[in-house]
């Protein structure tokens, strides 16, 4: 089983991340926490935005609620828990507020239902990520906003679990070819060398472009790309570059912008949720020569699919999982749906 | 109102008040509307103060002194619960959860002060009576901090749990044994929702189609989706388990209602020791900063106000980060005028500053940062210090300050009047004329008027008392400043009280030129000077 699987590896927090809206990420969640109960690990959830209320905030369709297991920790509203209070010990009260009200701890004394309130910001997660751990709670189950992969930060969680699902495309290979885009460009590889480590960690602590040349760093006076190109592609091509980390995000704009400094190099990026270039222009940076490596990996736990989108269409479930699998070789790829039980050990 | 927002802003008072920061939220709360201590509340002032002393000599111990902080860091706010409760409604579970988290914190604070004989705080008998309290939300005999609708609070309620349980087994045991079957007869197993997904085309799926055990739930073009139907002993204990849920919210709710009944009868004592605790809040904050300022306990005088080695906190710490000490101010000022001369730049301001600061925290109770301080309360603190100007009325800065110190020349009873140069803002023969002609009428008057001023009009006024900075330790000499932000070591900021024949310092040039006014613009100013002496002795 995933859970008893991620306890052995010692990963105590787990982002449940869709790739789009509607894909089944609280159909995942939900098999995830009845898996907790199943193997006995306890669990703590939380929430990053508004997930937990009744209807999806972008589609408006309503929700799967999300049931859980005696025992089990959340992080949420007071208004939250009052709705079926007899089910719920509430443990701690947090500083956080949520658009539902001020942020508890709780665990549930049976079997029910909750909404979880969104938790606003990542220092904030990183909290209650620290209470659950003071308490004991031995695996927390993030529940991201939609499309919000920054929950499956490195920084903010120790794995992931990305949903595909069919609402992603109108064909399988759409969905296919955005699954395995999102899986490549997670798993590119990390900066091993020091100096490139130590180009990134700079950056980010200082804010500036920090470069790799002739065996040295060197700060370049821009703080980002969003600046007057032609003032940061002169800085690019008056040395030779070895490897150049950015303090923010990489869009396939910024990519092209470099590609036309024709100097390819190794880009460096906090960590995949920072990539947001497409595959397109990634590969095509490799082909010019150029490279992107990460200070931080995520480690990708699974990939669950979801065959069914609620517009009414769906895709054969065992093509879909098969050519899922082909495309992010490696990484265990499950359907909770329909995945039977007993054969998941 | 006691002081004034221009008083205030002009003695650095929002940066003092900044620095006092009770822990609690109604601490916080009180803070915002507390009210300084004000004539005919002297025993009410002193009774406070000694509380404070006697707090602070408590709280010398480290380990006590941690316990009532960390029970003061985890109180919520439950006032507005304490009302919600007064007016007959029943609070939430995480109001529940506040109210318990605010009694258990509450006994410990209760405890650490009883045992430390504080009981001017909370009594014995009321530790007593929040432990009673504290066991109306905690049933069971062992408290815990964490609240939740436990079965001891009603006999019922463990029952029909104990029911819902059963019941819920039951369906589970009958669900499992029926599964075990039906995968007993097919291929297909379960999957985590307990459902039976079958790829439409696969020989499983007639199977599956033809047991009258299952239902189809859902289909899409590939698979067909089936779960097991509830049997009709199963249907049965859905329906009890239904019945009981519905009855365990009745009793939830009669058991919180009976709490919220229950607390109706204590509101009136919880906000008594609500009130207590926000008071021990603020003198605790008072005790920080008294502690950080080294402060005396101020005593009651009978008439003047004495200062022994005062200090201007917020200045003092400015000037300690720029590497200076601040010299401690001496002082006495009686019901007329005290008047304060000295050269520019010699402190006189700041001493005046010193005085209303410490006069103001004195008011608020809080130790003063001096070595010696006795005062009366007075009935108000007002000054004019800096610029007046009135931009909105239109007015000048010498209308201003006119319009304003007429307004308080008229108040009474007298208060604390602290006046920076009266006339200084318009030409000196009637500036000259009128500040001896305000300190004439102050040192009448009821108030306790402090006037820093340049004029030697002034000092011809009868009756007055005074003093005047000491001033340049020697003939300031530009040669002596080796580096521009030195200037402040040649000056002697100490008050020395004034003597029959003191002059007002001539040394404006002397410091116009040290601070780097062009020679030839300083020795023409002296050369007018001279001419002007001659003229007038000649």
């Amino acid at each position: 089983m995933l859970l008893n699987r991620l306890q052995r590896e010692g990963i105590t927090s787990l982002a449940i991340v869709g790739l789009a809206k509607n894909v089944g990420k609280t159909t995942v969640l939900n098999a995830l926490i009845a898996e907790s109960r199943s193997c006995g690990v306890p669990v703590g959830l939380l929430s990053i935005g508004v997930d937990g209320e009744e209807r999806d905030a972008w589609s408006g369709r309503p929700k799967p609620p999300i049931r859980v297991p005696g025992g089990t920790w959340v992080a949420t509203a007071g208004a939250c828990l009052d709705l079926r209070g007899g089910d719920w010990e509430v443990i701690a009260s947090t500083p956080i507020h949520s658009l539902l009200g001020d942020i508890y701890l709780a665990r549930s004394t049976r079997s029910t239902h909750v909404k979880l309130a969104g938790i606003p910001s990542a220092e904030e997660v990183r909290t209650i990520l620290r209470r659950f751990q003071h308490h004991g709670v031995p695996l927390t189950l993030v529940d991201g906003a939609y499309d919000r992969k920054a929950s499956a930060s490195p920084l903010l969680t120790q794995g992931a679990v990305l949903v595909v699902g069919a609402s992603m495309g109108r064909t399988l290979q759409d969905v296919v070819k955005k699954a395995e885009e999102t899986v490549r460009i997670f798993t590119l590889p990390v900066a091993e060398n020091g100096l490139e480590r130590n180009a990134v960690e700079t950056a980010l602590r200082e804010r500036f472009l920090v470069g790799v040349s002739g065996g040295e760093l060197r700060s370049l006076p821009v703080s980002s790309l969003l600046v007057d190109r032609r003032v940061w592609q002169a800085h690019l091509t008056r040395e030779e570059w070895t490897a150049l980390a950015l303090p923010g995000a990489l869009t396939d704009r910024l990519l092209w912008q470099m590609m036309e400094t024709g100097r390819p190099f190794t880009l460096l990026l906090s960590d995949p949720t920072r990539c947001f270039a497409t595959l397109p222009t990634v590969r095509r940076w490799y082909r010019m020569g150029g490279e992107i490596r990460y200070l931080h990996a995520v480690r990708l736990a699974a990939v669950a699919v979801n065959p069914v989108s609620p517009e009414g269409f769906s895709f054969d479930p065992v093509e879909m999982k098969q050519r899922v699998q082909e495309v992010v070789r490696g990484i265990p790829v499950m359907d909770v749906v329909r995945d039977a039980i007993s054969t998941e050990a | 109102m006691w002081m004034d927002e221009t008083t205030g802003q002009a003695l650095s008072w929002p940066e003092i008040w900044t620095r006092f920061q009770p822990i609690t939220p109604f601490g916080q709360r009180a803070k915002r509307s507390l009210a300084p201590f004000v004539p005919g509340q002297e025993a009410a002032w002193q009774e406070s103060l000694e509380e404070l002393e006697r707090l602070m000599n408590t709280a010398r111990q480290p380990d006590w002194r941690e316990s009532v902080e960390a029970c003061l860091r985890h109180m919520p706010d439950v006032e507005p619960i304490l009302h919600r409760l007064e007016c007959g409604e029943v609070p939430g579970l995480s109001e529940w959860f506040h109210l318990k988290q605010w009694l258990w914190y509450m006994h410990r604070w209760a405890q650490c002060l009883t045992r430390q004989a504080l009981h001017e705080w909370i009594s014995s008998d009321a530790v007593c009576r929040i432990e009673t309290c504290l066991h109306k939300l905690n049933p069971r005999p062992k408290l815990e901090p964490t609240f939740w609708l436990d079965d001891a609070f009603d006999p019922e309620l463990a029952d029909l749990r104990r029911r819902r349980e059963a019941c819920e087994r039951n369906i589970r045991d009958n669900r499992e044994a029926l599964a075990r079957e039906i995968e007993r007869l097919t291929s297909v197993r379960r999957n985590r929702e307990g459902e039976w997904v079958v790829d439409r085309r696969s020989p499983e799926a007639a199977k599956l189609e033809a047991m009258d055990a299952l239902t189809r739930v859902r289909e899409t073009p590939f698979d067909v989706v089936y779960r097991a139907k509830p049997t009709l002993q199963e249907q049965e204990w859905m329906a009890e388990r239904e019945r009981i849920g519905e009855r365990i919210r009745e009793v939830e709710s009669a058991v919180l209602a009976r709490l919220a009944a229950s607390f109706r009868p204590d509101v009136p004592v919880m906000l008594e020791w609500l009130a207590s605790v926000t008071r021990f809040d603020l003198q605790w904050a008072r005790m920080w900063l008294s502690e950080r300022w080294n402060g005396c306990r101020p005593r009651l005088s009978d008439g003047p106000i004495r200062l022994k080695g005062a200090v201007h906190p917020v200045v003092a710490e400015r000037l300690a980060e720029q590497g200076h000490t601040f010299t401690p101010v001496d002082l006495e000022v009686e019901r007329g005028v005290t008047v304060i001369i000295g050269p520019n730049m010699g402190g006189k301001t700041v001493a005046m500053k010193t005085l209303g600061v410490a006069v103001a925290l004195a008011h608020y109770g809080f130790f003063v940062p001096a070595q010696n301080c006795e005062l009366p309360l007075v009935p108000f603190l007002a000054g004019i210090i800096g610029d007046t100007q009135d931009a909105e009325g239109g007015l000048s800065t010498f209308g201003g300050e006119m319009a304003r110190l007429g307004k308080l020349l008229q108040r009474c009873p007298g208060g604390l009047l602290l006046l920076d140069e009266v006339g200084r803002g318009t030409n000196p023969p009637e500036g000259a004329a009128l500040s001896a002609a305000v300190t004439a009428h102050l040192s009448r008057g009821e108030h306790w008027a402090v006037h820093v001023t340049h004029h030697h009009e002034v000092l011809e006024v009868a009756g007055i008392r005074g003093y005047r900075t000491a001033g340049w330790k020697r003939p300031p000499d530009a040669s002596a400043f080796h580096r521009p932000e030195n200037w402040r070591d040649w000056i002697d900021y100490r008050l020395i009280p004034l003597k029959p024949g003191d002059e007002i310092p001539r040394q404006a040039t002397s410091v116009a030129r040290l601070m780097g006014l062009p020679e030839l613009v300083v020795r023409d100013a002296e050369r007018r000077l001279a001419a002007q002496r001659n003229n007038r002795h000649g």
